[in-house]
């Protein structure tokens, strides 16, 4: 467990809102090594988001951390004051938001923006960030470097400005990245370039990487880890391999089956039916019981506990204890 | 005319420019070319599946198609009537809409069963407890039942939304709906299941759609043919297997081979196009053939004359200069 750079254990998150308690994270508890990526994959409100904002002490005012550790580096998060939080994010922890549109400021030259956040992060100096930044912007594909820094934000297109995101991110060599979603708001072509781009420069700084996403296909390209979210919950975690050739939890089978593939004919696909749950009433037992097609009484009264059938490879279903073989 | 009773819509040299002005103190107007002579015809009963990645002029295209924008140039021809110039409320109750986000196009302070109705009020379909049984049928058409009528769209999931989106579209009968990306804004869960909904719909009630997308493996699953636009041009259009067997076009080429596959080993074997740079400005658009500046097989011949889009094999149409010998 010493190459972990992080860990999560036993995360519970909670929301206060005027409609009652939303129970967002309930027990998440993962790892990622050193130089590894992990994907995160799961419906709209299934919590992807949230850990990771909890990872980072970014949730809204009305968002707690109940209870959980997350270690990283060896040190515990939970422990950190405000003032070393700042500077652990962005340093040692990089993030990149879904969004490449809002997530830059409109009045601010590009330039502006990215020596910034370099002269607030690292010794460096006002002229050494800039040459920094020509560095940063050359690394992540920009053309005419120089000339770019001085334009503003409208001025750059989707994925250009997800490539300023990525070199911001990135400007201080953080361990781990956070990616959110990084090209859900670019084209097929673009995403392209983006995704070669972090692979490269996972290989190139040996950082770890966590890629949320809802698009399997990027996290059979580029993780080497899978960890599948629904209702709040990790339902499966695995290698890549594990979840993608011999998945156990009916979600992630579910979810592998509704996805039109390439070489596939015009037959039908075969959804999952049903809605995600709510979160501020969340069911009782498991929180995919309502659309699982392998359902048992057990499952509409208890959660059900992660087991692991490997090392590594472990899923939360009711199917998987002893007892219930052959279902 | 025996081309009428085939085709349900036919669409030659279909144009349209939009003017942007320069600045406050200049007089003079650029035009943006969104959709710059575009042909095609989609049969009764077939999916027509329009791919392109954002700014290429498939919206424009779609929503040309049914005059929400007026074409500069071109024609429209819908059951072998011209409908470019033609007062269009009578054409509104054959040709719908769906749109693509299902948050921003329900009104907020009306009821799902108002949502609904309303077509049906505006082109007198139906009343009173007529128009409520047909409310419900639709409701229930899609996937939702009869309490949901008296909700607002806020109590709905995207999913949802979306099916409210659909019935409403269905509510005047149509013939011909254009699905301007109707799945893009869901959970993947979910899209499978409007897909599904949308194709046994168009079994049960003969329909024809002009299907948008830029998700190229959704596109290919519900389309008989897909055409491919790049900065306002149609590229390529062919049968969907040949398309995707056979890309002829550079462009539909880098576009598929950029589409991630959800398989790690097939993944990790399959190596990419990666496109330099990005999408030149519709303002200001390359000279001869659009994709020259980005194409990795660009000869000077693709600087100085623009592409015929023309038959490559039957029934695939390319527009490109590898294919003119």
């Amino acid at each position: 467990m010493k190459n972990n750079l992080l860990e999560i254990n036993n995360l519970y998150t909670t929301f206060r809102t005027y409609a009652g308690k939303v129970y967002a994270l309930n027990n998440v508890s993962f790892s990622i090594g050193k130089g590894e990526a992990v994907g995160v994959v799961g419906e709209s409100g299934s919590g992807k988001s949230v850990t990771m904002l909890s990872i980072m002490r970014l949730l809204a005012e009305n968002g707690f951390v109940e209870s959980g550790s997350i270690i990283f580096d060896n040190k515990n998060l939970s422990e950190l004051t405000d003032k070393q939080m700042q500077d652990l994010r962005g340093n040692e922890i990089g993030m990149i938001f879904q969004d490449p549109m809002t997530s830059l400021n409109p009045v601010f030259t590009i330039g502006n923006q990215l020596v910034e956040s370099i002269v607030k992060h690292t010794k460096l100096n006002r002229s050494e960030a800039k040459q920094k930044a020509v560095e940063l912007l050359k690394m992540v594909g920009i053309p005419s470097p120089e000339k770019r820094l001085k334009q503003y934000p409208h001025e750059f297109s989707g994925g250009m400005r997800q490539r300023v995101m990525i070199a911001m991110a990135l400007s201080c060599e953080p361990k781990l990245l956070i990616a959110d979603e990084p090209t859900t708001a670019l084209d097929v072509t673009i995403q392209a370039q983006i995704i070669e781009l972090m692979k490269d420069l996972k290989e190139k700084l040996n950082m770890s990487i966590i890629l949320i996403t809802h698009d399997l296909g990027l996290v059979a390209d580029i993780c080497e880890k899978v960890v599948v979210m629904y209702g709040g919950t990790i339902v499966e975690q695995g290698t890549t391999e594990d979840i993608f050739y011999n998945p156990q939890h009916p979600y992630t089978k579910g979810l592998l089956k509704c996805i039109p593939r390439m070489n596939m004919g015009r037959e039908r696909l075969k959804p999952i039916e049903g809605q995600p749950p709510d979160m501020i009433n969340p069911p009782k037992g498991c929180p995919f019981v309502e659309r699982c097609s392998s359902a048992m009484k057990i499952c509409e009264l208890q959660k059900p506990i992660y087991t692991e059938i490997k090392k590594g490879h472990g899923a939360a279903c009711w199917l998987h204890e002893a007892g219930s073989k052959g279902v | 005319m025996s081309s009428k009773h085939i085709n349900i819509l036919e669409v030659k040299n279909l144009t349209k420019y939009f003017s942007v002005n320069k600045g406050l103190f200049s007089n003079q107007n650029s035009v943006v070319k969104a959709v710059d002579d575009v042909s095609f015809s989609i049969a009764k009963g077939e999916t027509l599946g329009l791919v392109g990645e954002s700014g290429c002029g498939k919206t424009t295209a779609g929503r040309t198609v049914l005059r929400l924008h007026e074409p500069t140039k071109g024609q429209i021809i819908f059951d072998g009537t011209d409908i470019t110039k033609v007062r269009m409320k009578p054409y509104r109750k054959k040709m719908q809409m769906i749109f693509q986000d299902p948050y921003a196009s329900l009104n907020p302070r009306m009821t799902v069963g108002d949502i609904i109705g309303e077509p049906m009020d505006i082109h007198k379909l139906a009343k009173g407890k007529e128009r409520k049984d047909r409310i419900y049928h639709l409701l229930e058409l899609v996937g939702l039942n009869k309490e949901h009528a008296n909700r607002y769209p806020h109590e709905f999931s995207g999913g949802q939304r979306q099916r409210v989106g659909i019935a409403r579209a269905l509510a005047v009968q149509p013939e011909f709906i254009v699905c301007d990306e109707p799945i893009s804004a869901l959970d993947v869960s979910i899209q499978a299941q409007i897909v599904n909904m949308l194709e046994d719909l168009q079994n049960s009630l003969g329909l024809t759609y002009l299907f948008i997308a830029h998700d190229l493996s959704m596109v290919k699953h519900i389309s008989n043919r897909v055409g491919v636009m790049y900065l306002g041009k149609l590229v390529e259009l062919a049968k969907s297997d040949e398309l995707y067997d056979k890309p002829a076009h550079p462009y539909t080429q880098a576009l598929l081979s950029a589409i991630p596959i959800a398989d790690p080993k097939a993944s990790k074997e399959k190596k990419r196009i990666i496109l330099e740079g990005d999408v030149p400005s519709p303002i200001d658009p390359p000279s001869g053939c659009r994709f020259r500046t980005r194409c990795p097989y660009a000869t000077k011949i693709c600087a100085e004359i623009e592409p015929e889009f023309k038959e490559i094999s039957p029934s695939h149409m390319c527009a490109c200069h590898l294919y003119n010998k």
